[in-house]
């Protein structure tokens, strides 16, 4: 078993699960990770348990990723872009790696090197100490990749540990089986009339996550001064006809009614409204979960209508109450549009790559459900195949690893007792 | 030789786990509810053994004993692997509506069975102009629910050219393709009514006519409806059969009442004992089973679970025949069911998820953890920034933190460059229901001015209750330090999670603060002890 080799496409839940599960059979991997940080959105989730567990499933990311990261059977190319890829027999994957400039086997994570640089952006924070380099720096911020102006950063390493003259490099990955496992894109909600990208108060789910994460308060990003009148959109550009996106999300009502009672439970006070067009179910305890937060917001099932500018940069908006039908007017100090998950555009690109048909939604299909007779060795795992929970895209990983392993003629039944 | 695994389950959900596992090559024994109709199974490899109750479940993975009831006959069973697959029974909502089932009302499931392919429809259906669905209403619905509404009123609009009624709350749309299916029907001809504030009136003549009155909710206008067919929805329980196998095998339960619990640590399979997995609940509950996956992730499962038998046994807790008086705590609180009787009592390793709650709990201490808390060495994370105390008095803080979520919130906090205390100490323990009575004394003892203890928030414990016996244990301690007139404010419990590094700052931060207040500790410097007592 040792001498085969699966490469995975993504680090995200998905790939990380499948990296740790493979690696746990004894099957070598190679984990290829965009960014400079693998985990992708899920890692950067916040907490939402109150004063008990809501099953929200956030910290099950940094602990894949630990489990992925641990193992000497997995090795995790992050800043990596796959370039080109062949088949004969086996897969050559070829790839391109950005330098990240900081040696992880040195880095300690003590995090001088942020301290250190003047410049906002250049050094980039990691989310889980699991992976190291914890530090990443960004090429196109850094002054010494300007004009060698500033060595702030490698001077004060007390590791030495960074390396400003790093190359890009490229190399090409033998592996017996692909997983695909590149996961979504949000909805980009600029072109909705909610003032995305044009007033400060207006925020995606995904911003949400990370303006609480690690136990902090909930501030207007405008001002820093707390939020009073907190509105969450839901279905924006999920069950969106106008852009074909005839999916639900699935994910969206269970976060944002989870960070409603996490708000709530940290500032009790703030007020918080939710728009919304049907609430989906989320978890085992969905019923008495759901019944229990609506006493404590206001759940108004419309989609509302255009923001505007109110004093103070608080937002204006007008809705029309199913519930009432009512025409009702509003300023709300925070909006975040719980933005939908949409196929990453780069999917196109991996049915080219792999000859694998895409959905009509233009997801990828899941292998696990049935193996694809036009790319043997592809399989595929978590939310490049449609929206889903960090619980069942770790279900499908392991799903596709028993499946992968099977492929690879592990052997069956040989279960030794 | 072939591995062997027994599966509980209804033949219809569980006879697909079944085959695959027999595909896989196991030996797989599938034990069905008695009154099930059963056919004998032709696979040699797969028994089918029909059974009225299941009386107790004993033993390890690789080796465990069941005692059933099999034709009124107890039978003992030895298998390597459990698996149970769950069952849901549909309960049709009439009375939610007020109604009863009749020629004209029927639920969900009945009207599948008439519209299954090969026979036609009883009359009431073929003839009927207008069917209404009711779903959600009174209730929460499931996407399940929805797609099987979609499918039948879909047929009815298209083959049996009905007007088609939906009348719902939320409508369930979360699992994949039902959006489209939704917009499908919509185009079809079905009308869907949605009602978030005033409910439908839905009365019932004597000769069974059903009227719906209700206030379309976008356009304001009342309607009413008298459907020749009324189709209601169901509730989906978890049926007896698995309530009552997850309660012989104590397997930890969840809100619905059945095994396993939805702690997320058991994504996607496992249950609180190893060589114990389920199917047919992960993370959505009834009616959203992805049983594919599950079904393969079970096999996963059991693949490693097969290697680990064969790998050398984990670091497992090792109970000391020497001190032991048989007490049985430790059978009783071992949350993984880990503790063997056979002869002394022993810690199966197999079974043993190393948390440690058994060894804070014996009352001889008589339990030893592989790594003994006492023997850690009581040094800070590598790169904490340390705040500055301009106060004479530096507390001493010792935290003790559980391994699976506080340790690492506080690595995090050292990455974040978050400031911690400059006297915090850190001891790590596998689990925070792991930590005695005694090692909180001997930590106050040693010096420690205040002594914070921080774990999983309830619900999320690896061992399930593990945040509950340390209140327990820290609620004990308080009490006695009331006596002593030690302030209890110098023992606190703190609850956070992994990727919480701020959190974990701040907690660590706040403490400090509070027992700067208070001052160095009376029981520093072993001016008055707190007695360890076994």
């Amino acid at each position: 078993m040792t001498d085969r080799k699966v490469i995975i496409i993504g680090g995200g839940v998905a790939g990380l699960t499948a990296a740790g599960e493979l690696a746990r059979l004894n099957v070598r991997v190679d984990l290829v990770e965009r960014s400079y940080f693998p985990g992708g959105h899920a890692i950067a989730f916040a907490c939402k348990a109150t004063d008990r567990c809501v099953k929200c499933g956030a910290c099950l990311v940094a602990d894949r990723l630990e489990k992925a990261a641990a193992n000497p059977m997995v090795r995790i190319l992050t800043g990596t872009r796959v370039r080109q890829v062949s088949r004969n027999g086996r897969f050559e994957v070829r790839v391109h790696q950005k330098p990240a400039f900081i040696d992880p086997s040195r880095c300690t994570g003590c995090g001088v090197c942020y301290d250190q640089c003047p410049e906002t952006g250049a050094v980039l924070k990691g989310c889980s100490p699991s992976h190291k380099p914890f530090h990443a720096l960004s090429a196109n911020r850094c002054r010494y990749m300007e004009d060698r102006s500033c060595t702030l950063c490698r001077d004060a390493c007390p590791e030495k540990a960074i390396d400003l003259d790093a190359p890009e490099r490229g190399e090409t990955i033998s592996a017996d089986a692909v997983i695909l496992a590149t996961g979504f894109e949000t909805f980009n909600p600029e072109g909705k009339p909610y003032g995305y990208g044009v007033f400060k108060n207006v925020v995606t789910h995904l911003e949400m996550e990370g303006m609480v994460s690690g136990g902090r308060r909930l501030e207007k990003p405008s001002d820093g001064s707390p939020v009073e009148r907190l509105a969450f959109v839901q279905c924006v550009g999920s069950r969106d006809a106008c852009h074909h996106h005839l999916w639900c999300s699935r994910v969206c009502c269970g976060a944002s009614l989870r960070m409603a009672g996490l708000i709530k439970n940290r500032m009790p006070e703030t007020d918080i409204t939710v728009f919304y067009m049907d609430v989906q179910n989320f978890g085992r305890d969905f019923e008495p979960f759901y019944q229990d937060i609506r006493k404590e917001l206001r759940l108004i099932r419309a989609i509302p209508g255009d923001f505007y500018p109110a004093g103070d940069a608080g937002l204006r908006v007008t809705y029309l109450d199913n519930g009432t039908g009512e025409t009702t007017r509003e300023i709300f100090d925070l909006v975040v549009l719980s933005v939908g998950m949409i196929p990453h555009p780069e999917n196109d690109q991996w049915s080219e790559h792999f000859g694998i048909p895409l959905l009509d939604t233009c997801f990828v299909p899941f292998t696990g459900h049935r193996l694809l007779p036009e790319a043997p060795g592809v399989f595929t795992a978590g939310a490049v195949t449609g929206p889903m929970s960090i619980a069942e895209t770790i279900a499908q990983a392991e799903a596709t690893v028993w499946q992968v392993g099977r492929y690879l003629g592990l052997p069956a039944g040989e279960v030794k007792i | 030789m072939r591995p062997t695994v027994l599966i509980f389950g209804s033949r219809s959900d569980a006879s697909g786990i079944a085959n695959d596992l027999v595909e896989t090559g196991m030996a797989v024994t599938l034990a069905v509810p008695e009154e099930e109709n059963h056919d004998l199974s032709r696979n040699p490899l797969l028994a089918v053994l029909p059974i009225s109750e299941c009386r107790s479940c004993t033993g390890f993975p690789g080796q465990f004993i069941l005692q059933a009831v099999s034709n009124g006959r107890v039978t003992t069973l030895s298998t390597d692997f459990i698996v149970i697959s769950h069952h849901t029974l549909r309960e049709p909502n009439y009375s939610h509506y007020g109604l009863a089932p009749g020629k004209q009302i029927i639920s969900l499931t009945d009207l599948q069975r008439e519209l299954k392919a090969g026979t036609p429809p009883s009359p009431a259906i073929a003839s009927a102009k207008r069917t209404a669905f009711l779903v959600g209403i009174a209730n929460e619905s499931t996407p399940e629910m929805t797609g099987r509404v979609m499918a039948c009123a879909q047929r009815l609009q298209e083959e049996f050219r009905q007007q088609t009624y939906v009348f719902t709350g939320n409508l369930k749309v979360a699992a994949a393709g039902l959006e489209a299916r939704y917009r499908k029907a919509k185009t079809a001809g079905t009308v869907f009514a949605k009602f978030t504030g005033e409910p439908p009136q839905i009365e019932k003549a004597d000769g069974g006519e059903v009227t719906i009155s209700f206030r379309d909710e976008v356009t304001r206008d009342r309607f009413r409806l008298s459907p020749d067919l009324t189709v209601i929805d169901e509730t989906l329980h978890p049926s007896p059969f698995t309530r009552h196998i997850s309660e012989v095998l104590r397997i930890h339960k969840g809100p619905d009442g059945v095994g396993p619990s939805d702690n997320v640590h058991r994504a996607a399979v496992l249950t609180n004992r190893r060589g114990i997995y389920a199917v047919g609940l992960s993370g959505w509950g009834p009616g959203n089973r992805d049983e594919i996956a599950e079904i393969d992730s079970v096999r996963l499962s059991l693949l490693k679970a097969g290697n680990d038998l064969t790998a050398d046994a984990v670091a497992a807790a090792v109970i000391d025949t020497g001190l032991c008086v048989r007490c049985l705590t430790c059978l009783r609180i071992c949350p993984h069911l880990a503790v063997d009787l056979a002869t002394a009592p022993a810690i199966n390793p197999r079974s043993c998820e190393g948390c440690g709650i058994c060894a804070a709990e014996c009352p001889r201490g008589a339990i030893q953890m592989p790594v003994s808390s006492d023997d850690v060495h009581l040094e800070p994370v590598a790169g904490w920034v340390k705040t500055g105390v301009s106060d004479a008095f530096t507390p001493s803080i010792t935290a003790f933190c559980c391994s699976r979520s506080a340790m690492k919130a506080g690595e995090l906090a050292a990455c974040n460059r978050s400031p911690i205390p400059q006297g915090l100490r850190i001891i790590p323990v596998p689990c925070g229901g792991g930590i005695s009575t005694n090692q909180i004394y001997e930590a106050f003892n040693r010096g420690a001015d205040g002594i914070l203890v921080m774990t999983c928030h309830p619900g999320n414990c690896h061992s399930e209750h593990g945040e509950e016996h340390l209140r327990k244990r820290v609620d004990h301690v308080s009490s006695r330090l009331q006596q002593m007139g030690v302030e209890m404010e110098r023992l606190a419990v703190v609850t956070l999670a992994s990727n919480m590094g701020g959190a974990f700052a701040e907690a660590a931060y706040a403490f400090e603060k509070q027992i700067i207040r208070l001052g160095p500790s009376r029981l520093r410097a072993g001016k008055q002890m707190l007695a360890c007592i076994y």
